[in-house]
């Protein structure tokens, strides 16, 4: 038995799309962040956002492989009689799917949590690796517990909305706000996800939910961008 | 007390300075203006220079900066990264 050949196909789900489009966004915030990093490269908070959006983009990129699967012919000769009958079959693995959403959940959390971190650089290198670690777990043992993952992905949120709206109530600033709510949606999301436990249908919820999320955050960066174009001197 | 200035928000100042006095400034004035010392102006306007952000002309008076398009359009992206720090917090 032998592999003779690999054809990938899109096998089911209109969330590639959602996916793609969060994709999208977060690779357009991990470009702008850079193109500031290139400026500054002294504020070291840039390289745990590039860390972070890089992370997150990466994640959506592993869903979106996760969406196909491979299919491959094989062999298989056996005697019947004085005749030798060769059957030829095309078999489908599941590997992108496992190993894609395995690598989506890691990079999440770990995305997510160093988007946090750029908030509490103070705690030591120790506790970080440790924490790494334990995300890294949840990450991976998630896949028969899904709802950890959820949970995790939640609090990892919430901490980040509510940082955000406690600068915007110190400064004002509208961005600031609209960035809270993009991290706030995207933690309403994660509620829905969990629901899912109870009733399965809510995952479109969830997902279009989570797309918003990320629509505000979108928002968010086009408005810091068309600000700098106001701002530029003539 | 007041934040220490770094690298980008000295350059922001400088090339702000020469901006709002029309686009060229005696070096004396920036100096006044960017609140430096003439060792560290020296030091930030050859930066300048070698970027081609200011032009160094020579005028009736003394020499003049002034400030180029290439100038104009990084200090537009540095006031954009400041407006991105203060939104996400840096």
């Amino acid at each position: 038995m032998g592999l003779s050949a690999h054809v990938m196909d899109l096998a089911y789900g209109s969330d590639i799309y959602f996916d793609i489009v969060a994709g999208i966004i977060l690779l357009l915030a991990f470009v702008v962040v850079w193109k500031y990093y290139r400026i500054n490269k002294a504020q070291t908070k840039y390289k745990h956002l590039l860390i972070g959006f890089g992370m997150l983009f990466l994640s959506y990129l592993f869903k979106i492989i996760s969406h196909f699967k491979i299919y491959y012919h094989s062999e298989y000769t056996h005697q019947v009689g004085m005749y030798t009958v060769t059957h030829h079959m095309v078999n489908a693995s599941n590997i992108l799917v496992y190993s894609g959403l395995l690598l989506h959940r890691i990079l999440l959390i770990l995305g997510f949590y160093a988007l946090y971190r750029t908030y509490s650089c103070k705690e030591s290198r120790k506790t970080m690796l440790l924490t790494v670690f334990l995300l890294l777990a949840i990450g991976y043992l998630s896949a028969s517990a899904y709802v950890v993952f959820h949970l995790t992905v939640l609090f990892i949120l919430l901490t980040l909305t509510s940082t955000y709206m406690q600068r915007c109530k110190a400064d004002g600033s509208t961005r600031t706000k609209l960035l809270a709510y993009s991290f706030g949606i995207l933690a309403l999301s994660q509620i829905i996800f969990f629901l899912t436990v109870f009733w399965i249908d809510l995952y479109f919820l969830g997902e279009f939910i989570q797309l918003a999320g990320y629509f505000a955050l979108l928002l968010t960066l086009l408005n810091v961008i068309s600000y700098g174009k106001k701002a530029r001197p003539h | 007390m007041a934040k220490k200035r770094d690298r980008i928000d000295i350059i922001q100042d400088m090339l702000s300075a020469i901006v709002d006095k029309g686009g060229q400034i005696k070096p004396t004035h920036l100096m006044y203006k960017g609140n430096l010392s003439h060792a560290q102006m020296q030091g930030y306007l050859e930066e300048l220079l070698g970027k081609e952000c200011v032009n160094k002309v020579p005028r009736k008076g003394g020499e003049y900066f002034i400030i180029t398009d290439k100038g104009r359009e990084f200090l537009g992206k540095i006031r954009e990264m400041r407006e991105f720090d203060r939104t996400f917090g840096l």
